[in-house]
């Protein structure tokens, strides 16, 4: 992950929609860790 | 992408997309794979995780920088000054020395001691006792010769107290013990502490006298420019603290205050509501013309607003003041009858103790088998009797010393203000006004009522009460809308009514508040910040 923010810098705002968006993303993970499963692929 | 125009929104997204776009790149068709899937789902979550702490410390930092502002000092010290000043209030030639003692309000507890208990009845007692000590009377078991009971009870209560326990098994017990004799008892006591004013009156004056002169040299006024320094360090006290950038936080944060009332679209509604106008549309000078007017009504409605909440007390001194009756003289009355009551009283109870010694009389009391009882018993009833007799005197003397206090301090030149600031300092009367106009108030609303006026009575922004004279007949409604309307702001009468008068006092408090923002140290963005970072560093 290298994403070009200097959060020193940012306004008020922009840090909370910041921390928002990276706690929803790391809970998509974490829900992919505990319940994705054995995907068959039907396609040859 | 050009990332001087690229929002902070859009780079995360990007971010998250990229990675997102990585992981489902990857097979999870069998169970290696999707180990594979999940080692580098956690790789991700981790470099996610640290960059979240980041986050969080910057967040932390902000807030704490924020939040690290402190009150003005001064206004500290400005509030310890004017507690300082209120001893300004022995000053006020209005009042006697029972009210400066504060008897009239501690002795309350002992009136209506049906509404209290006990143990408040005896916290009250100790209090008189130091009022009573404070200006140079000692009191000891002789001096309540009321009635006997009141002597054994007090003899009691005094030991006790000296040992630091005014609410001991012992008092109760000997409470107990008289009480299913004589359950006027606590009557007694209060007779008795309100003769002991009335006996000592000239000493307590002297003492009052005294202590006037003393706070007058040392603040080096005479009371009309105590009072005047009084308010105006009210005055500013209040400017200080409406300004004061962490007061104003501190009332977001305790939820006192809400965002919403200070956004754009609300200030921008409540400017056009008042001004009739877009705010942007006026002129800079002009705006702070307005927003300087927009303070002063916010003060005269809060005064008014009082005075329609208070107004009950007004009209019953309007009633007393136009009554023309000679309270006075019925005073004097009243007076010379308990003193006759009172020296017959005395001259029974002396009776009474010298036919037997103090122990073997209250034995004598309690032993019904002893044949001079009855005699004893129909002393007791009479005394007991005349113990209500006076209760109700100095009730009627009560009423009719302030009564003839409002006669004689007010004139048709006085103002509706003059009238309220008299009475202030009357507990008794301000209790038994607000008892008949709020007929089942409970006593905790009462102190609070009570509070609320010597509250609005200190408020330093009085304009419109004291300016109108008690003979006049003015609509008051009328005065406030002219006066704003020749302001180009714009209040109806209607907007003035019982009913309305909140609306219209949000929306100039809102103005007023929002102005006050305005010129802080903070924005309300930061407010705004630090309420949603509190509440997720909290979680």
């Amino acid at each position: 992950m290298n994403v070009d923010i200097n959060i020193n810098d940012i306004s008020n705002d922009d840090l909370i929609l910041l921390y928002n968006k990276v706690e929803d993303f790391i809970k998509f993970l974490d829900g992919e860790i505990t319940s994705r499963e054995v995907e068959k692929t039907t396609k040859k | 992408m050009d990332d001087e125009v690229e929002s902070v929104r859009e780079k995360i997204n990007r971010q998250i997309d990229i990675d997102k776009e990585v992981l489902s790149a990857l097979p999870v068709n069998n169970k290696k794979n999707l180990k594979a899937y999940k080692d580098k789902v956690a790789e991700v979550k981790k470099e996610y995780e640290y960059y979240l702490e980041k986050v969080t410390q910057e967040m932390k930092r902000r807030v704490i920088k924020i939040e690290s502002i402190l009150p003005d000092p001064k206004i500290a010290k400005l509030e310890q000054e004017i507690q300082y000043m209120d001893k300004i209030k022995l000053l006020n030639k209005d009042i006697t020395s029972f009210e400066k003692m504060e008897l009239d309000e501690i002795l309350f507890v002992l009136k209506r001691f049906y509404k209290n208990n006990l143990e408040l009845v005896n916290d009250a007692i100790v209090r008189v006792l130091e009022k009573f000590r404070m200006v140079g009377i000692d009191l000891k078991g002789n001096d309540f010769n009321y009635s006997l009971y009141a002597k054994e009870y007090m003899t009691v209560f005094l030991e006790e107290a000296k040992l630091g326990n005014s609410n001991s098994p012992k008092v109760k017990e000997t409470f107990e013990q008289i009480y299913w004799k004589c359950p006027d008892i606590i009557i007694h006591i209060e007779m008795n502490f309100r003769n002991l004013y009335l006996k000592n009156e000239k000493v307590i004056d002297k003492y009052f006298n005294t202590a006037s002169k003393q706070i007058m040299k040392e603040l080096g006024l005479n009371q009309e420019e105590a009072i005047a320094k009084y308010n105006s360090m009210n005055d500013k006290l209040i400017d200080m603290k409406n300004k004061d950038t962490a007061l104003i936080l501190e009332k977001f944060l305790k939820g006192k205050e809400v965002i919403k009332n200070y956004e754009e679209i609300t200030i921008k509604k409540n400017y056009k509501k008042l001004l009739g106008v877009d705010q942007k549309e006026i002129e800079d000078d002009k705006l702070e013309e307005y927003n300087s007017n927009i303070f002063k009504m916010s003060n005269s409605l809060y005064e008014y607003k009082n005075y329609l909440k208070f107004k009950f007390i007004y009209d019953e001194i309007l009633e007393i003041y136009k009554s023309n009756e000679k309270f006075n003289t019925q005073c004097n009355g009243i007076r010379k009858q308990i003193n006759k009551l009172e020296t017959k009283l005395f001259k029974t109870n002396k009776r009474v103790e010298s036919l037997a010694n103090h122990k073997g009389l209250i034995l004598k009391l309690f032993n019904k088998s002893n044949q001079n009882n009855n005699k004893l018993e129909n002393i007791n009833t009479d005394a007991n009797e005349r113990i209500l007799e006076l209760k109700e005197l100095y009730r009627k003397y009560e009423t009719n010393k302030i009564k003839s206090i409002i006669v004689t301090k007010l004139n048709d030149s006085s103002t509706i203000y003059d009238a309220l600031v008299l009475v202030a300092p009357f507990y008794s009367f301000l209790v038994e006004t607000i008892i008949k106009h709020f007929e089942d108030i409970s006593q905790d609303n009462i102190r609070k009522t009570i509070e609320e006026f010597r509250e609005f009575i200190k408020y330093p922004y009085i304009t419109i009460i004291n300016n109108i004279k008690i003979s006049e007949e003015k609509d008051i409604t009328i005065v406030i809308k002219d006066k704003y309307n020749l302001c180009d702001i714009n209040v109806t009468k209607g907007d003035l009514d019982e009913d309305n008068i909140d609306n219209l006092i949000l929306s100039v408090e809102s103005i007023c508040k929002y102005n006050y923002l305005r010129h802080s140290k903070i924005k309300l963005d930061d407010v705004n910040f630090v309420l949603q970072a509190k509440k997720i560093l909290e979680v």
